[in-house]
């Protein structure tokens, strides 16, 4: 009996091994397969898609034109994939084209209004998953529908990081400063999202920088108030150069090095007393940041200030102000005058910086 | 009791302790691979949403240093540099270490890129072997080339660490290439997650796949056995095996990982007397991290794809599989207190004695089978059926596995290979277990045995150049 069941056992076991094994090798048939079509039909109606676009706005008639339009808006149909690479590639023909005329202008609308990406896309917001909400909400700040604002909005109490990390994205890309003070004041505390990702945000925002600027520093903390000013250094924002100002004073150092920096992008002689002042904060740094600004000064006194900063006691503070020194047209006369001072290191830092852009550039002085 | 006895003892016990091993190995095999089911679906999924091509631009991508260790690489290294260079990444530098090459390596790479020697000071953050000279050429910004004196793979990074200018660096191997797209899949893992101190991707064989330009053209079946067993082993490995890992994931393959620079600084750099550094540097960073209670994440991105030349033959194959045993033992070695130690949590309680017990274990213990198992047929210690229906089962469970592991290369990489060489390929998952298996198995084994001996020798693959299409309608 024991013996039997053992057989039987074993049996079993065999065909049930056997079973899986077959339903995998099917599955592994079926599942490649399907890859197979997939690729085969995307890359279709990729093809397709471009071909018809392409025949659609080189047509030479208006009729001929709207047979074109009608004949791409039957090709799509309610297909999910047809719509979607429909709407990724007139976002990218209205990106691509620049001098447009007024035909070709006239078509594109024609076109808008019968793929209606914004209303695709608002479809997808409303029904999809969460992959797909995020999604959505990207394609639609692409296409700039502010009318969406709303119902993006509530993608920010998703419990989901992606999707509110998108939405804060699309958000901000349609100007919706609301939305972008309110996600950077909830970052004020939650560090899920990095330093990166919010600069990252805060660079996507097309609307008024100086304005969002303005509020987030007078509602965040020193963190937010740091990054937004980082976010926006290049811009050079003239109408709030006070905040920069006041930004010196404070005494939280990320905040001060970020309206050092903000404040040396302007090269204005105005801010040079201030980056002399910055030029002796205890934290390198700073210092550092006052050194860029001055070399973009460049005035006489702020070059006799990046001669002082040659002699600082940090080795990267040194060596910027030497280069800065150096790279200035070449200012002879405050190399020589370091070269024949009593500074060792300030002088090193010079040679330093005359050797690299010899070194660096083949042998020769620029 | 007489020796026979003892024979007849020790031959039982070892026949149960085989079996009970290979079902609790089985088991977790399966689980790794149910995990890495879960996972490739989420991942699917989560591409959705992910745009990485929106950050090809971002100032906010944290910049990257590309460290490339080269002994002896002439075949491939200046292709290699020019498809770099080609990587779509906002900010990055390419940073070549000639590791004391015998071969045309040095000259083809100064005459092709006209580099001229430099000096200037870099801080030694970590000690290395003597560096000769660095090389620089204006006309190509971002190309640096170190030559040094040979000191191995491991000191080639630790002098590439100390050259590089940004806060993240990529090993990669001197033969590999990356997909254009790959850094900025592991960028994106650093920006988004601050905590993250290593991303590694996937590495695929490229044996067969037509590569151009850093861009997979096509997949061919490789003309070698050899070569194709190894497209299965790598899919059932690195899918399967790394997925499931998640945050306890104890390689980063040394062909392609991002490390963020001050970390393995403040570890101590790459650790220079082991030939296993990839795994080496993992288990160190856990064990600082852990140790300086620090918040980390290692993370395994399928998608970052590097395409590396598989041996070509079991000569290569043996010392390839040899290497990687002694390397993964000297690293079990090292951090032996890790083992079973919770202060590691998930590192020190399931990963490090997982490849103790299965990875370094699992080798002898197999190898022992091999002769114990037949020797105890003949001795009648063993039921004829019941031995038949053990392997019988084990093989149809190793087949599920490979199998497996090409169902989910199916998912990650849509279209990659076509049905008819999906299905053949899983043919080489049967095949695989009459012969091949039981080579690696026994190369790593002699890994073991040979372990003093080879401690510190890299031993030499052929390697050729990559297929490019031209080559192929040329064929």
């Amino acid at each position: 009996m024991a013996e039997f069941s053992y057989e039987i056992l074993a049996a079993a076991l065999i065909v049930v091994f056997l079973v899986l094994l077959c339903a995998e090798y099917l599955w592994l048939y079926l599942l490649s397969k399907k890859n197979e079509e997939i690729l085969i039909q995307r890359r279709e109606i990729n093809a397709r898609i471009h071909s018809m676009m392409e025949a659609f706005l080189y047509s030479p008639t208006v009729l001929s034109r709207e047979n074109e339009l009608s004949s791409l808006i039957k090709y799509i149909g309610n297909d999910y994939v047809k719509k979607d690479e429909a709407s990724v590639q007139l976002f990218q023909i209205m990106h691509r084209v620049k001098d447009i005329s007024p035909q070709k202008l006239e078509a594109l609308d024609r076109l808008y209004e019968k793929l209606d990406p914004i209303g695709f896309y608002s479809q997808r917001l409303e029904k999809g998953n969460y992959y797909e909400k995020s999604y959505a909400s990207r394609r639609l700040a692409d296409f700039n529908a502010t009318e969406k604002i709303e119902s993006i909005r509530k993608l920010l109490d998703d419990k989901h990081p992606d999707v509110v990390y998108n939405a804060a994205m699309a958000l901000s890309e349609l100007s919706d400063i609301d939305s972008v003070a309110l996600f950077a004041k909830k970052c004020e505390s939650n560090r899920y999202y990095s330093h990166r990702v919010l600069l990252e945000m805060l660079q996507a925002y097309r609307g008024d920088r100086a304005e969002l600027l303005k509020r987030l520093y007078k509602d965040c903390n020193n963190y937010i108030k740091a990054t937004v000013i980082k976010a926006y250094t290049t811009d050079c924002l003239d109408t709030i150069t006070d905040i920069y100002i006041e930004g010196l004073m404070s005494k939280d150092t990320n905040l001060k090095i970020a309206c050092v920096k903000a404040l040396a992008q302007f090269g204005n002689p105005e801010y040079e007393q201030k980056m002399a002042i910055a030029l002796n904060d205890k934290n390198w740094i700073v210092r550092l940041a006052a050194v860029s600004g001055l070399e973009k000064i460049a005035t006489e006194t702020a070059l006799e200030s990046l001669v002082k900063a040659a002699q600082d006691e940090e080795w990267w503070v040194r060596s910027a102000a030497a280069k800065a020194i150096v790279n200035n047209d070449f200012q002879l006369l405050y190399v020589e005058r370091i070269l024949s001072g009593y500074d060792k290191y300030a002088a090193d830092s010079v040679k330093n910086a005359l050797y690299k852009q010899i070194n660096m550039n083949g042998g020769e002085l620029r | 009791m007489t020796f026979l006895n003892i024979i007849r003892i020790f031959i039982r016990f070892f026949n149960y302790f085989c079996m009970a091993y290979t079902l609790i190995l089985s088991l977790i095999y399966l689980i790794q691979l149910f995990t890495a089911f879960k996972k490739v679906r989420k991942q699917e999924k989560r591409k959705i949403s992910e745009d990485y091509m929106r950050y090809a631009d971002s100032p906010n991508l944290l910049p990257i240093s590309l460290i490339v260790p080269a002994h002896n690489e002439q075949e491939n290294i200046v292709q290699n540099i020019k498809d770099l260079m080609k990587l779509d990444y906002p900010q990055f530098e390419v940073i070549v270490v000639n590791d004391g090459s015998t071969d045309e390596t040095q000259r083809r790479i100064l005459d092709e890129f006209k580099l001229y020697p430099i000096e200037g000071a870099v801080k030694i953050k970590i000690p290395t072997k003597e560096i000769h000279n660095v090389y620089y050429n204006t006309d190509y910004p971002n190309f640096y080339y170190i030559d040094k004196e040979n000191g191995g793979k491991s000191d080639s990074l630790n002098a590439g660490i100390n050259q590089a200018q940004y806060p993240l660096f990529a090993c990669l191997d001197a033969d590999s290439r990356i997909e254009r797209d790959a850094l900025l899949i592991l960028g994106e893992e650093f920006l988004k997650d601050t905590t993250t101190v290593v991303a590694g991707g996937f590495v695929r064989i490229a044996n067969g796949s037509v590569i151009e330009s850093g861009e997979w053209k096509r997949f061919d079946i490789p003309k070698r056995m050899v070569e194709r067993f190894q497209i299965v082993e790598y899919f059932r490995s690195f899918l399967s095996g790394r997925l499931s890992w998640g945050k306890a994931l104890l390689i980063v393959s040394g062909a392609f990982g991002v490390f963020n620079k001050q970390v393995v600084i403040d570890a101590g750099g790459y650790k220079t007397n082991t030939i296993g550094e990839d795994m080496e540097i993992v288990v160190r960073i856990h064990r600082f991290m852990r140790s300086h209670k620090r918040k980390y994440t290692v993370k395994f991105c399928p998608e970052a794809i590097c395409w590396t030349q598989g041996p070509m033959s079991f000569t290569d194959l043996r010392s390839q599989r040899r290497r990687w045993q002694i390397g993964l033992f000297d690293t079990l070695k090292s951090h032996f207190i890790m083992t079973f130690n919770p202060r590691f949590r998930s590192v020190g309680l399931f990963s490090i004695p997982y490849n103790w017990f299965f990875e370094f274990l699992g080798t002898i213990v197999e190898t022992l089978g091999y002769f114990i198992i037949p020797f105890s047929l003949i001795m009648g210690e063993l039921n004829m059926y019941f031995f038949i229906l053990y392997l019988f089962l084990s093989v149809m469970l190793g087949i599920m596995l490979s199998v497996g592991g090409i169902i989910l290369e199916q998912n990650t990489r849509k279209g990659c290979m076509s049905s008819n060489q999906a299905m053949k390929l899983s043919l080489y998952a049967i095949l695989e277990n009459f012969g091949y298996r039981q080579a690696i198995t026994l190369f790593r084994f002699g890994g073991i045995i040979k372990y003093r001996k080879y401690k510190r020798s890299w031993g030499n693959i052929k390697r050729r150049e990559f297929n490019t299409m031209a080559e192929r309608k040329s064929i």
